[in-house]
């Protein structure tokens, strides 16, 4: 296919949510990474991190969307007659995005909360505590956290290389169909 | 062969003339708490939960008395989720790395009314110091429950950087007091 053949674009609400939950979702790794080494003394200390969290809410609700939706009949889009090795790398992607996006925001949630008190977010909405947790159990949950967080990375830039190559070097209609 | 066994029987004897006291932390009568400078506005009061200790104690020979205790560095509490996870991070008490604190006394120097000074080494971060706590004694005796108890306060005042935490704030406020609380239960 080249890049004069009609295409469908997917439907506007996955695009709009495709958009808003990529610049969150790396605004809040670049936050997360940022907020973990700032010194004691930096303005933003306590500040960032309450914008981590409330973002982090925020991704949290629109995943929840984002799951709803694969629960919904889709309209099928033509076939962009992708090579089979492609296809299923980035089914896996795609599956993989789903599950990481979701432990890592239900973690930080949890050890957020894990004191048994509700946490107040930025604009002074607040966020109930499902649970209690042990020391051990918050430093676990941290754990995966963080380094699903590095691992996530990893398939988004797999995700940007993918689009990048069927824009400029297949010239199809991968990316299009997303803007 | 016999004088083994006279050795044996003296050091038995010698062991059993100082009495033996494990701190009730089943009955939470033992308290290993902190206090630390917040920027100079105030004392940040913190503790750890989970620990275990034992000392020996002899009347006749209160110079001979003994401690040892054990921390869970991992059952810090300063009653801040977020705080007591940095708290163990490797930042500061690298809970992972090391696991326990332990102090194992060496020499008590008593002074008067059961009050002394007790040194010892205290092994926290995995570094090792020798520190000296201030030991005020607080009473002893036949407990309403059968047993017998005998407790202490002793404080002391600890350097961040001398236990090579990684992170204290700042050096000004890096002073961390110490407050160790315990009731022994004779066995």
């Amino acid at each position: 296919m080249n890049s004069s053949a009609p295409f469908n674009k997917h439907p506007l609400l996955l695009r709009c949510l495709h958009w808003i939950n990529a610049l969150l979702i790396i605004a809040l790794f670049v936050s997360g990474w940022i907020m973990v080494d700032l010194d004691y003394y930096s303005p933003w200390y306590n500040r960032l991190p309450e914008w981590h969290i409330t973002g982090g809410v925020l991704l949290l609700l629109l995943w929840t969307l984002m799951i709803l939706r694969t629960l919904f009949p889709k309209q099928a889009l033509p076939d962009l007659q992708h090579h089979r090795l492609e296809y299923w790398l980035s089914l896996i992607t795609q599956i993989l995005f789903y599950l990481l996006v979701l432990i890592i925001t239900v973690c930080g949630y949890l050890f957020t909360t894990a004191d048994g008190q509700s946490k107040a977010l930025l604009g002074g909405l607040n966020i109930p505590a499902i649970s209690h947790f042990s020391a051990e159990q918050i430093d676990t949950m941290g754990w995966l956290h963080e380094n699903l967080s590095y691992v996530l990375m990893g398939l988004v830039l797999l995700h940007v290389l993918g689009a990048l190559k069927h824009h400029f070097i297949d010239r199809d209609a991968t990316l299009k169909r997303m803007l | 062969m016999k004088k083994l066994l006279l050795i044996a029987l003296l050091g038995l004897s010698g062991a059993a003339a100082a009495d033996r006291y494990v701190v009730d932390t089943k009955g939470a009568h033992a308290f290993v708490q902190f206090k630390i400078s917040h920027l100079g506005f105030s004392w940040l009061y913190g503790r750890f939960d989970s620990f275990s200790g034992e000392f020996n104690f002899d009347e006749n020979d209160p110079s001979a008395a003994r401690i040892q205790m054990t921390v869970d560095t991992n059952s810090v509490n300063s009653n801040h989720t977020a705080r007591d996870k940095h708290l163990r991070s490797d930042d500061f008490l690298n809970v992972a790395a090391h696991p326990t604190a332990t102090f194992v006394s060496k020499s008590f120097s008593p002074a008067s009314d059961g009050h002394g000074t007790m040194t010892g080494d205290l092994t926290l971060n995995g570094v090792t110091q020798e520190i000296e706590l201030d030991v005020k004694f607080i009473g002893a005796g036949k407990d309403p429950w059968g047993g017998e108890r005998r407790g202490y306060e002793a404080t002391t005042e600890l350097s961040l950087s001398d236990f090579k935490l990684k992170k204290s704030v700042d050096g000004a406020y890096e002073q961390l007091w110490l407050t160790v609380s315990v009731e022994g239960i004779k066995q």
